[in-house]
């Protein structure tokens, strides 16, 4: 009996040893590994090219901004009750659909040399004269790695999502707007397009910005 | 009192970072990809999962101004040489708009994707065009457009004879003497 007894905690051991060797040689999965999700990942496919554009924008001033944007409604079955029973809605209802969104993104602000036409540079001797259009938001950046998904309750239609994604980008052009983006850009491109001439061997360098159209 | 007054944040701080550039973008390729996954690779979850989307993206490239200086620039009399960095990708850009569920097939025993995972998803995908961007030509096309928007600008400055060169080991490589 003591023996058998013996032989068992032996073997227990052996194999919790061999265990531990196989963990460590990484021949056998972890618990972790074992009842984990396997991650999602997506596959190999093309990438086609719909459209090739020429452009001369000089890009001077970029902003990286961070903003949180949410979204709160109400489940439409509890809607049909409230309509049928006549009950409140309960704001605290598990009910309530919920998505809060923290997205990070840039805006990049510059001028738009395309814009410039024949009769915007003017040379006389050693001297030129440029008139550059008005600095403007280029583009507002916030891709899906950009978006953090803070809350996510409750059904969300795609349509939906695209609508408070929309709803940051557009937040984070109001908040460039305000802190007048595009006056720093056109400061900038002032400075870079004198310097430029200046190395290009003129003496005197005017750089006029276009009024707004 | 006073300190309420001290504590107001200024209007600069509100943005979270500032960054001064000089690129000239030059060339914008609108591309698009079909991302698609099946969920069936977690063996205690029974049923699968299957998503494909598409996204339309847009990829700028250009060249960046602020390594050109004075020494880069070579003028006699109407001729003019301008050694400029070689191009490199400047932005890609994927709109919430242009991204599209085209189709999601869910178990009976399983959960629909979740935004998360969606943007997850998604993430992957943006990897793929980044890595993408040399094979798509995207630097030598704005290469090709800075060349031709510079010289562009120098004829309209006078110069007659222009060239135009790019360096890509730009600060490495000391400018021509």
């Amino acid at each position: 009996m003591l023996r058998s007894f013996k032989s068992v905690i032996i073997l227990a051991l052996l194999l919790a040893a061999i265990i531990f060797l196989f963990r460590k040689m990484d021949l056998i999965p972890s618990w972790k590994q074992l009842f984990g999700s396997a991650p999602l990942a997506i596959d190999q496919t093309p990438v086609l090219i719909k459209e090739i554009n020429e452009l001369a924008s000089l890009i001077t001033v970029t902003g990286y901004d961070e903003v949180v944007v949410d979204s709160i409604s109400a489940d439409p079955a509890q809607v049909a009750i409230k309509a049928i029973t006549g009950l409140p809605l309960n704001p605290f209802s598990p009910l309530y659909r919920k998505l809060v969104l923290i997205a990070r993104g840039q805006v990049i602000c510059g001028t738009d040399l395309k814009k410039m036409t024949d009769s915007s540079i003017r040379v006389f001797k050693d001297s030129v004269a440029v008139f550059i259009p008005p600095a403007e938001i280029l583009d507002v950046i916030v891709n899906p790695s950009g978006f953090e998904t803070f809350i996510e309750s409750g059904d969300w239609s795609d349509e939906a999502v695209k609508a408070v994604k929309v709803k940051a980008r557009n937040k984070m052009r109001d908040r460039a707007m305000q802190q007048q983006l595009t006056a720093k850009a056109n400061q900038r491109a002032v400075m870079l397009m004198t310097n430029m001439l200046q190395a290009s061997g003129f003496k005197k360098v005017s750089i006029t910005l276009n009024a707004k159209r | 009192m006073m300190l309420g007054c001290n504590n107001k944040k200024p209007a600069e701080q509100e943005v979270l970072a500032l960054k001064e550039m000089n690129d000239l973008a030059t060339v914008e390729y609108v591309v698009t990809k079909i991302i698609k996954t099946n969920d069936d690779k977690t063996w205690y979850k029974f049923g699968d999962r299957k998503i494909l989307m598409s996204c339309q993206a847009s990829i700028k490239a250009g060249i960046d101004f602020s390594l050109l200086n004075a020494d880069h620039i070579k003028i006699s009399g109407e001729e003019i040489s301008v050694e400029l960095p070689g191009a490199k990708m400047l932005s890609i850009n994927i709109k919430p708009e242009d991204i599209r569920v085209e189709y999601e097939e869910v178990g009976f025993l399983r959960q629909s994707f979740l935004q998360a995972e969606k943007d997850l998803l998604l993430t992957q995908g943006e990897n793929q065009i980044k890595s993408s961007v040399a094979s798509l030509g995207v630097i030598e096309t704005a290469e090709t457009n800075a060349a031709a928007f510079v010289t562009q600008f120098l004829k309209k400055l006078g110069y007659k004879r222009i060239s135009i060169t790019f360096v890509n080991d730009y600060n490495n490589k000391p400018p021509k003497g």
